[in-house]
């Protein structure tokens, strides 16, 4: 089974961080899991690393301080490395709203940006790897 | 001897004649009596004399000759022609001879005379005569052609007075011809002829002549006139009368053939009553209304007829009025009567009577005349003007009447009235423009403009100046009309939008508060549906960890993972709670606070935390500033909004907060100003006041602050603004309502 090069994991709630990466370690879909508390330090830190280790899959909260989700999608746009990467927005809303608004923002942006649904488990992160290395 | 000389001096006529009838002597009164000179006669022969000029008296002295008995009578002679002179004698026989006593009585007679002949005009034709002697053109009347001619006795008639005694025309050229022809040809004549008499009276005559000739020459014209005035006016009043009555009677018969067609064919009803009330003509028009004959209705009394039954009261009406008509009253009323359907039809009816030379009622004429439609017509328009004046005063819109040149106001009704505050009188003095504010004069001008070029103009908004000089919000709709005498005026329709204005300001107030608190609805929804579904995320992740754990170590740290979970739950939950109750109003009790004093408490409560950041506070509120808040409510939203100017506080500057407070159309707005990090409001305006939305990083940022905060404004009925430059800091102005 491939696996994916690394997964980054941008959310400001520290259960979340917990539960989903050792849900990932779980699975083991990837080697390697980067967390950030919010999306600035997560675009300090693509502005600062080599394109080699850019995690091709990004599970993002929406609701953080500073920039939220989307500001984020719009800063990670402007970088250079960005096409190869998949986008998932980790939300627990169910609002239709959201769900519509996370396709306007796939189509305005030339890499993939789907949603997943809390709670994360262990069949969603295998079908979204499965997705994702094919 | 002197006997005989007493005798000549007495005043009397008196003579003594002898045995043998000679004159012994005689009063001088005696010869004067005769005419005789005293000298120039023989006594002797006066008896023959006496003879000549009275048979009566010779022969009775004669007759004295035998007897000594005493003789009186009455006898005439002719003094002159034409005038005789009556008298009364006395003969008395003595020794002697006769003694003679003589009274003249001419003018008793006379009189006597005239008496006859009156009474002879009067019955028997009269008939005067005259005598024209040709030769010596001598014309003498007799006493009865005087009287026919009406001149007095002493008149003296020639021919040619005679003729103007003619009237003129034919009737004196019949009267000259005649007698031209009599003298010339010696024809006699006889006509009638028109005379005019003295005293102007005119009269027919009987004018006739008879001739006397000698060699052939007529000498003398014999001629008698009769007076048959009232004959020949009979005559002619007969004729004329014959004349008349002809045309009378065709005029009768023509009128007769008139009237009965008049009668017959008018729409309008006539009959005749006699003066018991009977009914004695009527006509087809009458009949055919009622469906009637006449033998149905001929003879009956008028009100017991068909057509009066419409009711008791009716007929009762129409007997009462007929007595007074009898009298000789003339009647006239509107009645209800009965047509052949038995349908009640207005009449305008009258009752005439119809008087006799004595001015006694002889019958009546009753007359009827449909006013079916008149009377609607009336009831309608009666009605109809009784609506409108009614809609005009109760119409809840106010309706003017205005003269279009001049702007005068004619008429208004109450509504009008009441929402100008004028009365009638103010307004009756005032113009259009009075009452229109300044600067919507020239729209009216055009609206004016609109109105006598289109006949209409409207509806349209506008305002209309009070007595208090307010505005009043209206709707116009204005229509021109020309009256009866080409005035031109203008009708106008003001309703008064002023509530309607009113209500629509409170309706999008309602409105905007009612989208909000949906908004803040949907808003809540999303948050309780979201935060709530984000824990049970955590949750249901945490358990499928701890499934899948067999490290018993990390199992505990799931453990605990699970316990934060439930109290980051339970912490939501009771935000959500608070939440709630803000905006269900629950515990809330609003009372009056000086606000003032309410900032230096909550400066009071943070006072350590103002010491330790060294921050600057500088309030201007002034000391006499109260509203009406939830005292809760203010002091939490106070703390908030301090606390957070300090908590942000821009890194290389000492915080400083800065109180002002305005009023603002209903509204107490107090403004807090930090010289704090600030916020881009462009990016994060939208979500600056929403729940769990943080925007600086720091760790004890939970989101809820301003969104509480919000809630807590918003339920005392005010709200919240920020503006905000990034690195400059931030002001937030909170809007107490001053009506809360």
């Amino acid at each position: 089974m491939k696996t994916i090069n690394a997964i980054c994991l941008i959310d400001d709630d520290p259960i979340t961080i917990f539960s989903v990466k050792k849900l990932i370690e779980v699975t083991k879909i990837t080697q390697q899991v980067i967390s950030f508390n919010n999306g600035i330090e997560a675009l300090d830190y693509y502005k600062n690393t080599s394109t080699e280790l850019f995690p091709t899959l990004i599970l993002l909260d929406l609701n953080m301080p500073i920039i939220d989700g989307w500001e984020f999608i719009d800063a990670f746009s402007k970088l250079e490395i960005s096409k190869k990467t998949f986008i998932y927005i980790l939300t627990s809303s169910i609002n239709p709203e959201d769900i519509k608004k996370v396709d306007e923002y796939d189509k305005k942006h030339p890499f993939s940006i789907k949603h997943l649904i809390k709670p994360v488990t262990k069949e969603k992160l295998n079908e979204l790897a499965i997705s994702i290395c094919n | 001897m002197t006997n005989l000389l007493t005798m000549e001096q007495c005043p009397a006529p008196m003579a003594l004649f002898d045995k043998k009838l000679c004159l012994l002597t005689a009063s001088n009164a005696w010869y004067d009596f005769f005419s005789i000179s005293k000298e120039s006669i023989d006594k002797k022969l006066f008896f023959e004399i006496l003879q000549k000029k009275s048979s009566s008296l010779s022969n009775a002295l004669l007759y004295a000759q035998n007897t000594s008995e005493i003789i009186e009578s009455e006898d005439f002679f002719y003094k002159s022609q034409n005038i005789a002179v009556w008298f009364l004698y006395k003969i008395q026989a003595s020794e002697d001879g006769f003694l003679v006593y003589l009274e003249d009585i001419s003018a008793k007679k006379e009189n006597e005379k005239n008496k006859i002949f009156l009474a002879q005009t009067s019955t028997v034709a009269c008939i005067g005569t005259w005598f024209f002697d040709v030769e010596n053109d001598i014309l003498e009347w007799s006493p009865i052609t005087r009287e026919i001619f009406e001149v007095p006795s002493n008149f003296i008639p020639t021919i040619e007075k005679t003729f103007s005694f003619f009237k003129e025309g034919i009737h004196i050229e019949k009267v000259i011809n005649s007698i031209n022809n009599a003298i010339e040809k010696g024809t006699s004549f006889d006509y009638e002829v028109l005379i005019i008499t003295q005293k102007e009276n005119e009269k027919w005559v009987r004018f006739r002549g008879d001739i006397e000739q000698e060699n052939g020459h007529t000498k003398k014209i014999y001629g008698t006139l009769k007076d048959i005035d009232h004959k020949k006016n009979t005559e002619l009043q007969l004729a004329l009368k014959e004349k008349q009555i002809k045309s009378t009677k065709r005029a009768l018969s023509e009128n007769k053939q008139v009237f009965k067609s008049i009668f017959n064919s008018t729409f309008q009803f006539t009959g005749f009553l006699n003066i018991k009330g009977r009914l004695i003509d009527i006509n087809e028009p009458a009949l055919s209304f009622g469906g009637l004959q006449s033998e149905d209705v001929i003879n009956k009394y008028f009100w017991d007829t068909y057509w009066w039954k419409s009711s008791d009261k009716e007929q009762k009406k129409l007997k009462r009025n007929f007595k007074k008509a009898a009298k000789g009253e003339f009647i006239r009323y509107e009645a209800k009567v009965l047509d052949k359907n038995k349908e009640t039809v207005y009449v305008d009816f009258s009752l005439k009577p119809v008087f006799d030379e004595k001015k006694r009622v002889n019958f009546l004429i009753a007359e009827g005349r449909i006013i079916q439609e008149m009377v609607e017509a009336r009831k309608k328009l009666k009605e109809s003007e009784k609506l409108h004046k009614t809609l005009l005063e109760l119409s809840p819109t106010g309706l003017v009447l205005n003269d279009a040149l001049s702007g005068e106001f004619l008429d208004m009704n109450n509504s009008f009235k009441n929402s100008t505050g004028y009365t009638t009188q103010e307004l009756l003095k005032m113009t259009h423009l009075d009452v229109v504010p300044k600067d919507e004069k020239n729209k009216e001008l055009r609206a004016l403009k609109e109105v006598l070029n289109n006949g209409k103009y409207g509806p349209y908004e506008g305002h209309y100046l009070n007595k208090n000089n307010e505005l009043v919000p209206t709707l116009n709709t204005r229509v021109l009309i020309t009256n009866s005498s080409g005035r031109k005026l203008i009708w106008s329709v003001i309703q008064d939008i002023t509530h309607i204005k009113k209500k629509e300001e409170e309706l999008l107030e309602v409105i905007n508060v009612a989208s909000e608190q949906n908004n803040r609805l949907l808003n809540f929804a999303h948050i309780v549906s979201h935060n709530l579904r984000s824990h049970a995320s955590n949750f249901s992740m945490l358990i499928e960890l701890l499934g899948v754990e067999e490290d018993v170590f990390k199992k505990v740290e799931i453990i605990e993972m699970l316990n934060s979970a439930s109290s980051n739950m339970l912490e939501t939950i009771a935000n959500l709670n608070e939440i709630i109750a803000i905006n269900t109003n629950l515990n809330i009790k609003t009372e009056t606070v000086n606000l003032k004093e309410e900032i230096d408490e909550a400066f009071t409560n943070i006072s350590e935390l103002i010491k330790g950041t060294f921050t600057e506070v500088e309030n201007n509120i002034p000391e006499n500033v109260n509203i009406n808040v939830v005292k809760a409510y203010l002091e939490s939203i106070l703390l908030n909004i301090f606390t957070n100017a300090i908590k942000y506080k821009a890194p290389k500057r000492y915080p400083k907060i800065t109180i002002n407070c305005e009023h603002v159309k209903g509204f107490t707005i107090l403004s807090v100003t930090d010289n704090g990090l600030g916020i881009d409001l462009e990016k994060h305006g939208h979500k600056l006041f929403g729940m769990y939305k943080t925007f600086h990083g720091n760790r004890d940022a939970r989101g809820i602050g301003l969104f509480i905060t919000k809630n807590q404004i918003e339920a005392m009925k005010g709200k919240i603004e920020a503006e905000s430059e990034l690195d400059k800091g931030t002001t937030f102005k909170i809007y107490f309502n001053e009506n809360y």
